[in-house]
């Protein structure tokens, strides 16, 4: 497999989030969820707008994709694959998603709490969350901002990730 | 516990009390007092709808010849429905498998397995219980002639085994699971009565009651009457076992309290009182597959085997489904009044069909469960012939195996098959990403720590299933958040327009097949209802 590590890796990584409009993310995020899990006829794709690009810090270790693929490895691979190319007809792509890409509220949710047949994985820790969900995101030919445990917990407490910087909102005392 | 006022208020209202007894026994109380007054069935039904009336050459398309599919189509042809049955697989019966000799699975991975138990031998990879209060799955055992045997779902004499358990002196080391319990509950029972000779519970009791419960607590825990002290059972096993002549045997001292607390196992303990795992427990005779074997020989005929489907449609008049052979490849459509499809949500969604955006999000919602069992043969019963464990459970903490169970078949026969592991979840899912050759050794290390290296010289053949990779079904069986119950799972149970769906995952009885034998019952009332009405409606207008 070809890792394509497209953050620097440093102790707390630089994570960049398009700030396209509201509306523009949440259909790109309806585009993808339907593409990724349901709806057998999303036909038509929607690209977000090009957008400004802001950096966000998020907390994660220094070899988080590397600690990443060892949990997709033992938690996802078995469905979606080692190369994150899934199995037509049964679960969907990974590589190349506009939905595991896209803003993380939909992917985080998804984990946290199951959809169309996948399981909920809210039994793991934030912090192998964050690093699964950073990992799929970075993976293959991937690229998205990773995610942190703090934003992993913001969604677990129902909360809306903040869209403009993708870090956790109203969210008292989250590491930033 | 019970206010002493409350419980014995006559006349105390049936609400009340169950509230009470909710509040002080929790649910499984409120549940066994229901049960007893038959306020609530066990399982919701136990014969089929009493239908009336007659189908006027209406034709039920049927999705899935599963236990429910099946279901329906034979309630539905007793009324005189047509009910042809669209199966993918090449068998009927769905989930309710059982592995023998030649049976093939293949994951949506293309991992192929085929199962080369000697003849005789078997593995219930799906469901393999009976509850004696699933009266459903019962009645159909009786009307098709399936014969039951008992499948022995506790065992004391079997083994608790816990690894790296803190504070815990048996880690690493196998422990009958009747010494734990019976210094568990003769200590705690020792405890309670001395606190209640002590007059430390007056406040709850009075005399009568007093004397009562450490009457009770002196049975239930084998307790020392004058010294009100827990000195060890019979119950937990001898030193050396009574026998003839001049050997009264040596009884057993127990573990200390302190250890017996320190040891996970005695938490699981009770999880042979809950509701789907009390005694009596059935399976049928020579696997689980022969129920759906007796659902074949009655409907079988109406089963079209091979048949994918790929599209379902419909508009005010009927429906049209559209399938495709797996063996030649060409599809062809299939017409009728009603569709009834039993197909796993996981699978059903990602089928195009004219389901509303109401009902496809509503499906959205629910989750299937990750589960995988690995059956194993070995050439001699070394758990019989050494360790005396005849059926039931070897509960562990051994991460991705979980229980090891016994076969309820061929006693002291030669051989036989065991289970293995029974996993969940994650724990599913890292295994069945392993090679079948993987899976075995991993059980295989596993059940070594336990029963030594019989379990690894012993070892003939194995045969394992993932369920989330196995086509058609995609998971063990539907999980419900309490969110989606409360919001989606009611919008499903509801026709939508000439579709309805049917199984295990339109039940609170999820993987277990009386839910998916009472939600077809259900159903099919739906659409004989919906028939007699509309056919009445006609009438009336001519």
């Amino acid at each position: 497999m070809t890792n394509h590590r497209k953050h620097p890796i440093r102790r707390r990584a630089r994570a960049v989030i398009g700030r396209g409009s509201l509306a523009a993310l949440l259909v790109a995020l309806a585009a993808g969820l339907m593409l990724a899990y349901g709806a057998a006829e999303a036909e038509d794709t929607v690209e977000p707008e090009p957008a400004e690009q802001e950096t966000v810090d998020v907390d994660l270790p220094e070899d988080w994709f590397e600690q990443g693929e060892t949990l997709y490895l033992q938690n996802c691979s078995a469905c979606h694959q080692s190369a994150g190319d899934g199995i037509p007809g049964a679960f969907p792509a990974l590589a190349g998603n506009p939905f595991v890409t896209g803003h993380p509220q939909g992917i985080v949710h998804l984990l946290l709490n199951g959809r169309a047949g996948m399981p909920a994985f809210g039994g793991l820790p934030d912090e192998e969350l964050a690093l699964i969900t950073s990992y799929v995101r970075n993976a293959w030919e991937n690229e998205a901002h990773p995610v942190d445990a703090d934003m992993i917990a913001t969604v677990r407490d129902g909360d809306e990730l903040d869209l403009e910087s993708g870090g956790p909102m109203e969210r008292p005392g989250a590491g930033q | 516990m019970m206010g002493r006022d409350e419980g014995t208020t006559r006349g105390i209202d049936r609400r009340h009390f169950l509230r009470l007894l909710g509040a002080t026994g929790g649910t499984a109380a409120v549940f066994g007092a229901m049960d007893a007054w038959g306020m609530i069935a066990a399982s919701a039904a136990e014969a089929p709808p009493d239908l009336e009336g007659s189908a006027d050459g209406r034709r039920v398309i049927i999705l899935g010849a599963g236990l429910a599919g099946m279901t329906a189509a034979y309630e539905l042809a007793k009324l005189g429905y047509e009910t042809p049955i669209i199966e993918a697989r090449d068998f009927a019966g769905g989930r309710c498998q059982t592995a023998r000799r030649g049976f093939v699975q293949t994951e949506v991975t293309g991992r192929t397995q085929r199962a080369l138990f000697d003849e005789g031998q078997h593995f219930n990879h799906g469901p393999w219980r009976i509850p004696y209060h699933h009266r459903s799955t019962l009645h159909y055992t009786r009307e098709f002639d399936v014969p039951l045997e008992i499948m022995v779902n506790d065992n004391p004499n079997a083994w608790a085994y816990r690894e790296e358990e803190d504070g815990n002196p048996f880690s690493g080391e196998r422990v009958r699971i009747r010494e734990l319990r019976a210094d568990i509950g003769g200590y705690t029972a020792e405890l309670l009565a001395k606190a209640v000779d002590q007059s430390r519970l007056d406040d709850e009791l009075t005399e009568e009651d007093r004397e009562r419960l450490i009457d009770y607590l002196v049975s239930f825990g084998q307790l020392d009457r004058s010294a009100l002290e827990y000195r060890g059972t019979g119950g937990r096993g001898y030193e050396e076992d009574p026998g003839a002549g001049l050997n009264p045997g040596v009884p057993s001292d127990p573990h200390a309290f302190r250890d017996v607390l320190s040891h996970g196992a005695i938490n699981s303990f009770r999880a042979i009182d809950s509701h789907t795992q009390k005694n009596t427990m059935f399976q049928p005779v020579g696997g689980m597959d022969q129920l759906a074997r007796g659902f074949e020989r009655a409907v079988g005929h109406m089963i079209d085997y091979g048949q994918e489907v790929v599209e379902i449609r419909q508009n005010d008049d009927g429906v049209r489904i559209v399938v495709e052979d797996r063996g030649t490849g060409e599809t062809r459509e299939v017409e009728g009044d009603y569709c009834l499809c039993t197909i796993p949500l996981s699978v059903l969604n990602q089928i195009p069909s004219d389901l509303s955006p109401e009902f496809s999000q509503a499906m959205n919602q629910v989750t299937y469960a990750s589960t995988g069992k690995i059956g194993l043969q070995f050439g001699r019963r070394f758990w019989e012939l050494d360790d005396h464990i005849y059926g039931g459970h070897t509960i562990t903490n051994l991460q991705g195996i979980g229980n090891i169970t016994y076969p309820s078949y061929g006693w002291q026969e030669q051989k036989g098959v065991l289970q293995g592991y029974y996993n969940f979840g994650s724990d599913a899912i890292e295994v069945s990403a392993m090679t079948s050759a993987e899976r075995t050794r991993f059980a295989l290390e596993a059940g070594s720590k336990i029963h030594g290296e019989a379990y690894e010289r012993e070892f003939e053949t194995a045969f394992s299933v993932a369920w989330h990779l196995i086509p058609y079904s995609l998971g063990g069986w539907a999980s419900w958040s309490s969110d989606a119950r409360q919001n989606a799972y009611p919008i499903l149970n509801e026709p939508d327009g000439r579709i309805l769906l049917a199984g295990e995952h339109l039940s609170y009885m999820t993987g277990w097949m009386s839910g998916a034998i009472e939600s077809a019952w259900i159903q099919m009332e739906k659409i004989h209802q919906h028939a007699q009405a509309t056919a009445t409606r006609v009438q009336e207008a001519a």
